[in-house]
């Protein structure tokens, strides 16, 4: 009895250590979503051509996709 | 789909870069050829599809893990090579060399924190040479060209851009022309 107490509360660490983990991983993947957003914009100043708005529209569609995963992997980690 | 062609001769689309002068025109835009990406492209798809065999071994060696953790493992790879396979694209995309009327310019950018701008004048180059090596360069047009300058400066290099004898013509006339001029 003791012993399974004991693993419970060992697997629980080990749970919330990963919970910790993934928004730490999914905190810097929301970082680098914000840079590659700021890098699209240098970049046009660097070569512009026509593709350069639709790159914008992709980095934006994919920071906003970064942040509703952090968030949404916070509500699941965090009761 | 041109403007994501390696190669445009005389471009008629909308093409800028920093530092162009009034009336410049643009002979040639080079990025690598297409098929030097297929590296991060291999990359990204078995990082797509790394979570669905790892979730399959779970199943099969009946594993089972809280319903989040599968989950946000998931996201965290989907993310990861969605960040990748941006972030390759954009170094090709953006690794670009132009030849104009006036100058060559040599756009380097590698990863979120470098990126570098040289440019030379013809009047100050010296030797132009290519090369192409390998099956692949061979298969599919592309190659090397170097381009020496005088001065202290670092050679051009114009790495696997397609159709090298191509511009390593144009360079060569444009060179000649310039000297003829002066």
């Amino acid at each position: 009895m003791m012993n399974k107490d004991l693993i419970n509360q060992v697997y629980e660490i080990i749970l919330n250590m990963f919970g910790y983990m993934a928004m730490i991983l999914l905190f810097v993947e929301v970082l680098f979503a914000g840079v590659l957003v700021k890098q699209v914009y240098l970049l046009h100043e660097l070569v512009g051509t026509n593709l350069t708005p639709y790159l914008k529209v992709f980095a934006y569609l994919f920071l906003a996709g970064s942040i509703m995963i952090f968030l949404y992997s916070v509500t699941l980690f965090i009761k | 789909m041109k403007i994501l062609s390696a190669i445009l001769e005389n471009p008629k689309e909308y093409i800028n870069f920093a530092d162009r002068e009034p009336g410049e025109v643009i002979i040639f835009l080079l990025r690598k050829h297409p098929i030097t990406n297929l590296p991060w492209i291999i990359t990204t798809f078995v990082l797509l599809v790394l979570p669905t065999i790892l979730n399959y071994v779970l199943r099969v060696s009946d594993i089972t893990l809280p319903e989040q953790f599968g989950l946000v493992t998931n996201f965290i790879f989907y993310l990861f090579a969605a960040i990748y396979s941006f972030e390759s694209f954009l170094i090709w995309y953006y690794n670009v060399y132009i030849v104009t009327d006036r100058r060559l310019i040599d756009i380097d950018f590698y990863g979120f924190f470098y990126k570098k701008v040289s440019e030379t004048q013809y009047n100050r180059i010296e030797d132009t040479t290519y090369s192409q090596s390998g099956v692949s360069e061979i298969l599919f047009n592309y190659g090397n060209v170097f381009v020496q300058t005088a001065a202290k400066q670092n050679e051009f290099e114009f790495i696997s851009i397609p159709a090298p004898q191509k511009v390593y013509d144009k360079i060569t006339d444009l060179v000649a022309q310039k000297k003829d001029d002066e």
